[in-house]
């Protein structure tokens, strides 16, 4: 491609990818940090620093990943605060309410994993959810978390041996 | 062969993620773009036009949750001031006169400053009474240093907009007047590392603006990239650093002279994950933290030395100056447990300061040293919020006696000395209200006595160089 067309972000639809993308970046997020006016948040962050760097992006399929990338990114940055400076008071404390709320429609058992999975490295807990609800391939992950296709093996592996440890008795 | 585990796995996540529907995406969306009509308001469009730059208003209507957040955010974290920096190499004015910021064997023993006792209660002129206003004129100038405090009150009722006042607060809690006419929705971000100047950040378009104090006059304005952090360097404070990540995937750690000049992009890769650089007193160095490593770098980016995350954690973040020669850091080793290690700068691997999950059961997560040689730490509960423990010299941990009026958990707003400010809300813990209603109060650790500070929420930065 040349340097022409891979600056010009005329083949960049945004809006589309918007519409098309949203929700399901949005339900990764969820995911991720947990609640959901969070990963609403997140996911505008993405596209917003998608919509800066678009020129940078060859294709659709690229920006996609970009914006999992980003999404990804952006979550571990929020726990990564609220771990560490966790004193985003009202908007932490509503978080948490509401995130307990919403777990509570949840079946038992769909709960009992979700705290398990909760109990995992955060790299581990992104990999799963990239394999598991994404139905990303290895390599999709890797490129998502900057990390070797090894170690997406590995933290998937060993991320579900610890669930099945956690949580096989109550199988 | 599928794992046994994956099928529940799936389920969980689809229950879950299913839980948020387009309709319940929007109303959040919807919700938000509410809100920050209502931030950006008539007055603030007309006062702090959209830069030319910026492609449009909604991409501002993008940006400001976060912004937003981040100063709700750093209210608590009393804006701990880490002075950075390189080319401003004279001496500095006021050094911090706390034990527990200050800088490696290369910096100058501190001088006192008159309020270096402000730990104790202070009321000897030239202070105010506690709780009475002065004007800018009325600063003792000379006595501002160490227990200083700046302050930014939050509008009741809504806490992510900001008051236009900007409050100098001395020891003794008497206050004066620098400005009020900081921009509409700014937030007070630094102090500079000479005591000179203010940085707040405006949040509609995240520009900078400098105060001189004196004067209460703006000396800069600056467009800086969006930022994970964003900090004066050291000594005086003649520029900022920050991890610029308007590029997520490729965050660079960047120098900006205060007018905007890119001064310098940091070429070392390691450092891209920092969220806090603690510099030593010439600003000749700097520590940061990667995803990996601790890591000790000359204020070009070249590699000096990197320290081990300690055995069973799996990375660590810096917090502060703990002694003349180590540094305090927060080793985590998933998201819900941390603890604190003492990470001597000359090398070796990091000593343990805390074990256990405390009494609120996901580790700790800040320590401060008192005169008395207690450690004051903050145990963190699941929801957000902190208790508090008190590391005695004989290595025991108890219980921290809390002032009348003040119930855990809850959080530090900002720490000088052996004065705490403590946030306390009409909600402790997980509970919540409709009419949430906070108080900052002042406690001095050793010898027990309280104050009220204010009444409402306030953005805090200390003394550059107090502990925070």
């Amino acid at each position: 491609m040349s340097e022409a067309s891979v600056q010009d972000p005329a083949g960049l639809d945004l809006a589309a990818l918007y519409s098309e993308h949203r929700l399901s970046l949005a339900r990764l997020a969820v995911l991720l940090v947990d609640d959901m006016a969070t990963a609403e948040d997140v996911v505008h962050d993405a596209f917003i620093a998608l919509q800066q760097h678009q020129s940078r992006l060859r294709n659709p399929d690229a920006a996609i990943g970009y914006l999992r990338t980003t999404v990804v990114n952006r979550a571990r940055s929020v726990l990564r605060k609220r771990q560490t400076v966790r004193r985003h008071l009202s908007l932490v404390r509503d978080s948490y309410a509401e995130a307990a709320d919403s777990e509570l429609l949840l079946a038992e058992g769909q709960r009992e994993v979700l705290a398990a999975v909760r109990q995992l490295p955060r790299r581990q807990q992104e990999v799963l959810a990239l394999r598991y609800w994404a139905n990303l391939s290895e390599a999709e992950i890797a490129e998502a978390l900057g990390i070797s296709k090894g170690a997406v093996k590995s933290n998937a592996s060993r991320g579900m041996d610890k669930l099945e440890a956690m949580l096989g008795a109550k199988r | 062969m599928s794992h046994p585990i994956e099928e529940r796995l799936r389920d969980a996540y689809q229950a879950k993620a299913g839980q948020l529907t387009e309709a319940r995406l929007d109303q959040l969306t919807a919700a938000r773009e509410h809100g920050l009509d209502e931030l950006l308001g008539t007055e603030h469009t007309a006062e702090l036009p959209i830069v030319d730059t910026a492609p449009n208003r909604r991409q501002h209507r993008w940006l400001a949750p976060g912004l937003a957040a981040a100063a709700i955010a750093a209210v608590a974290v009393g804006a701990v001031m880490i002075a950075t920096g390189q080319p401003d190499s004279r001496p500095h004015p006021h050094p911090a006169a706390t034990h527990v910021s200050s800088p490696p064997t290369s910096a100058p023993t501190p001088a006192p400053t008159a309020s270096q006792t402000h730990g104790q209660p202070v009321a000897a002129p030239p202070y105010l009474p506690a709780g009475q206003t002065g004007s800018r004129d009325q600063v003792p100038w000379s006595a501002v240093g160490s227990g200083w405090r700046l302050l930014q009150r939050q509008n009741p009722g809504d806490y992510a907009t900001y008051d236009r006042k900007l409050y100098l607060y001395d020891p003794a809690g008497g206050r004066y007047l620098i400005t009020d006419a900081l921009p509409v929705q700014s937030r007070l971000l630094a102090w500079s590392p000479d005591g000179q100047r203010a940085m707040v950040q405006m949040l509609n378009d995240g520009r900078f603006r400098q105060f001189d104090l004196r004067t209460g006059n703006v000396v800069s304005t600056a467009t800086l990239p969006q930022a994970a952090f964003t900090t004066y360097t050291t000594p005086r404070g003649l520029a900022m650093v920050m991890v610029d990540d308007s590029n997520p995937v490729k965050p660079q750690f960047k120098r900006f002279a205060t007018d905007g000049t890119l001064e310098l992009t940091y070429s070392n890769p390691a450092l891209l994950t920092t969220e806090r650089v603690l510099y030593t007193p010439d600003g000749t160095e700097l520590i940061g933290d990667t995803s990996s490593a601790t890591v000790l770098l000359g204020n070009d980016g070249h590699l000096i030395r990197q320290f081990p995350v300690p055995a069973g954690y799996s990375r660590c973040y810096v917090l502060k100056w703990w002694t003349e020669s180590a540094v305090l850091e927060v080793c985590s080793n998933n998201l819900s447990f941390s603890a604190l290690f003492v990470q001597q700068v000359a090398g070796g691997s990091p000593s343990r300061l805390t074990s256990g999950n405390g009494k609120y059961g996901m580790g700790y997560a800040n320590g401060w040293r008192l005169s008395n040689g207690d450690v004051l730490l903050e145990n963190i509960s699941g929801c957000g919020d902190a208790g508090y423990q008190v590391l005695a010299t004989d290595g025991t941990i108890h219980p921290l006696r809390l002032p009348a009026g003040v119930t855990e958990p809850g959080y530090i707003a900002n720490m000088d000395g052996d004065l705490a400010t403590f946030l306390q809300r009409n909600f402790p813990g997980c509970g919540g209200t409709n009419r949430p209603r906070y108080s900052l109060i002042d406690y001095n650790m050793v010898t027990g006595q309280t104050r009220t500070l204010l009444d409402g929420l306030a953005v805090i930065v200390g003394w550059p160089g107090d502990q925070g």
